[in-house]
């Protein structure tokens, strides 16, 4: 900034013109790089905010997971109670009315 | 006119120049007086309105079994703590909250007062989160929810005494979960993080802690063998009114155990605050002396020394013999007379075992026993294991070494028996014992001949036939060999041996012509009329033998004709 400022200072005491000092080649280069600082200034903020943005969306779907697990967790638990071996043969016996066949029963086939 | 125009411009010119120095002065002052002076402070007040500490939470791991079905699932509950400070008991919803939490208000009245100082007293511990959201939504100004967890054991009794418990912060107390609780247990991590207006998180900034969340732990254990031995165990204590029973499932060829129960049990979810003897694992904890399931190594001995082969005979008559002016017995004499090897373990003759033994170098013995694991803790690495005693002294005193050839003046537990008969099932290859499921193969010790113990086995298949001491030991379908033992129980009075209370233990493999797993069964002090191990032990062997060997899909070897 302190640069261009001199440079437009001169310019005016110097007495050139507008066009002359557009044209010229160092004064060219200035204004290229005070619009690139601007650019790159706006893409610091915007990816700083888009990290930020990011940042609490894998808070978020980290959280979903661990809840997720929890749920996984109890589901488990819920399954296993039902699936205790105890209650299978309970039900298996007396609702559907099955046993073991004697052995005398079982034809073993040799393959 | 125009000198006198000119003056007040200058004058002005300057006046301007000096305010914008001031302006700009004061600017740059305020801005060393931010940044240098006050920045501490400025920082300070910055970071406490965005910084926060949080905790990330680690989760218990599982334990599961062989194939993967849950043993033990940590799963999060609510725990309600007031702030005595800031919580008044005459608040309007105490009285809701009281009856939430099955707490009288004079009790939580009495707690807050007793506790005025402090600023963290727990009302109630592991409540039902779905209990802890309406606690919250009182909304009671001193009343706060914490989050922690609580395991829960689907199987119940079955595996108690083998998984244990944790307590209730959830760090392993018993069992395997002690055992194993630095690998189960995770860290809870801590986080410096920065959260915006809304609360979101936005940025982290360092990881004061590392979380690390509990690993799973895979058993060895098999559920439905472990729930299959339970059952038979416990039906087998009623029938024979036992005072309590273990038993061990054993793959013998790599060292795992597949079940290990015990009665009496307890319901690790509903505990009692009172720990009793229902607690141990027996199985592991409690020695006892092995009687005559310890003249299969006697016998094995016989064989190591080359002195004596399987048709080896051997006069036993007349049931009783004298070493050093003291009588050894057998039980029961049937008349036997002059018998070999075979028979000797068939009838189970004391007096047999203990000539063999008394004519070969004590050392010997002592050595056979040693390797084959007894007086050394296995490498369950259970807490609390006991190793048993064998005692080396006693082998030179030959009145000692000949009740030791069947089983007495030793002690052990039932699963170094399981282990000792597992190297003869296994070609005389011992196996590390392991709770935990192997991926690899186990660092396995070949520790007898595998011939010696070959023959060891095939002599103990008369044990099951007609005329041996244990027939009900016999599966359908499956050729068996195995070891009953009786012993006496030692009376703590008076040194010597009760008359009438006993332990009855069989020890057995299956299939025998290619041996894959084995069941050690032990009843401890059984009050009916039967006590011989042959009638109490041998028929819960022998069921849950044939449903272990059909549940692991092990096929028959004694088929009968071909019906098709």
């Amino acid at each position: 900034m302190n640069a261009a400022s001199r440079a437009l200072a001169e310019g005016s005491f110097t007495g050139n013109n507008v066009r002359s000092m557009a044209l010229s080649p160092r004064n060219l280069l200035m204004t290229l790089l005070i619009l690139m600082s601007l650019i790159t200034g706006c893409a610091v903020v915007y990816l700083k905010d888009m990290n930020r943005r990011l940042y609490y969306e894998l808070q978020t779907l980290q959280q979903t997971r661990d809840e997720l697990n929890i749920e996984l967790g109890q589901l488990l638990l819920e399954q296993n109670t039902w699936a205790t071996p105890a209650r299978i043969q309970q039900i298996a016996q007396e609702r559907l009315v099955m046993n073991t066949p004697p052995s005398q029963a079982v034809v073993m086939v040799k393959p | 006119m125009r000198v006198v125009r000119e003056k007040p411009l200058i004058w002005r010119y300057w006046g301007i120049i000096a305010i914008l120095l001031i302006a700009g002065a004061g600017l740059v002052w305020r801005m060393i007086y931010l940044t240098v002076l006050n920045r501490e402070f400025l920082q300070e007040q910055g970071n406490a309105r965005t910084l926060r500490v949080i905790n990330v939470p680690a989760y218990r791991g599982m334990i599961r079994d062989r194939n993967g079905e849950p043993l033990a699932i940590s799963t999060p509950v609510d725990a309600v703590w007031i702030n005595p400070q800031a919580f008044n008991v005459d608040t309007p919803g105490v009285t809701q909250l009281a009856s939430l939490l099955e707490l009288p208000v004079g009790d939580i009245r009495q707690r807050a007062a007793k506790n005025k100082t402090r600023e963290f007293v727990y009302l109630k511990r592991g409540i039902d989160p779905t209990l802890g959201q309406r606690v919250a939504s009182l909304k009671i100004p001193g009343v706060f929810l914490q989050r922690e967890y609580r395991r829960f054991y689907p199987e119940g009794e079955v595996a108690a005494h083998l998984l244990g418990f944790t307590n209730i912060d959830d760090k392993g107390q018993e069992g395997l979960e002690l055992a194993y609780n630095q690998w189960l247990a995770g860290v809870p991590g801590r986080k410096q993080v920065i959260k915006d207006r809304l609360g979101h998180t936005v940025a982290e900034v360092k990881t004061l802690r590392v979380p690390h969340p509990g690993h799973d732990l895979v058993l060895s254990i098999d559920r439905r063998i472990q729930y299959l031995a339970y059952r038979e165990l416990k039906a087998g204590l009623q029938q024979f009114q036992a005072k309590s029973g273990s038993a061990i499932v054993l793959d013998v060829k790599t060292g795992e155990v597949l079940a290990m129960v015990n009665q009496p049990s307890y319901n690790p979810n509903n505990r009692a605050a009172k720990r009793d003897s229902s607690y141990r694992n027996r199985a592991a904890t409690d020695v006892f002396e092995p009687g005559s399931t310890i003249k299969t190594f006697s016998i094995v001995n016989a064989l190591v020394s080359g002195k004596y082969q399987p048709d080896s005979k051997i006069d036993i008559s007349p049931g009783r013999m004298v070493v050093d002016n003291r009588v050894v017995r057998d039980e029961h004499y049937h008349g036997h007379g002059i018998i070999d090897l075979s028979t000797i373990l068939a009838v189970s003759s004391n007096v047999g075992v203990a000539k063999a033994t008394l004519s070969l170098p004590p050392e010997q013995f002592y050595e056979v026993l040693h390797a084959v694991g007894f007086g050394e803790l296995t490498e369950s690495n259970f807490p609390g294991e006991s190793a048993g005693v064998l005692d080396k002294e006693h082998f030179w005193q030959p009145f000692i070494l000949a009740t030791m050839s069947f089983g007495y003046g030793m002690s052990a537990t039932l699963l170094q028996l399981a282990q000792a008969y597992g190297i003869l099932a296994n070609n005389g290859v011992k196996n590390p014992i392991s709770l935990v499921r192997l991926d690899s193969s186990p660092k396995s010790v070949q520790v007898l001949e595998p011939l010696v113990a070959q023959q060891a086995l095939s002599m103990l298949e008369s044990v099951i036939r007609q005329g041996g001491t244990a027939p009900l030991a016999k599966v359908p379908g499956y050729r068996v060999t195995g070891k009953t033992g009786t012993s006496r129980l030692l009376n703590e009075k008076d040194g010597g041996y009760h008359k009438d209370r006993h332990n009855g233990t069989f020890v057995g493999i299956a299939p025998a012509s290619n041996p894959r797993l084995l069941v050690a069964v032990w009843m401890h002090d059984p009050r009916g009329k039967q006590y011989y191990a042959g009638a109490i032990a041998a028929p819960i062997f022998a069921k849950i033998m044939g449903d272990a060997l059909r549940l692991m899909n092990v096929p028959p070897d004694e088929v009968g004709p071909a019906k098709i």
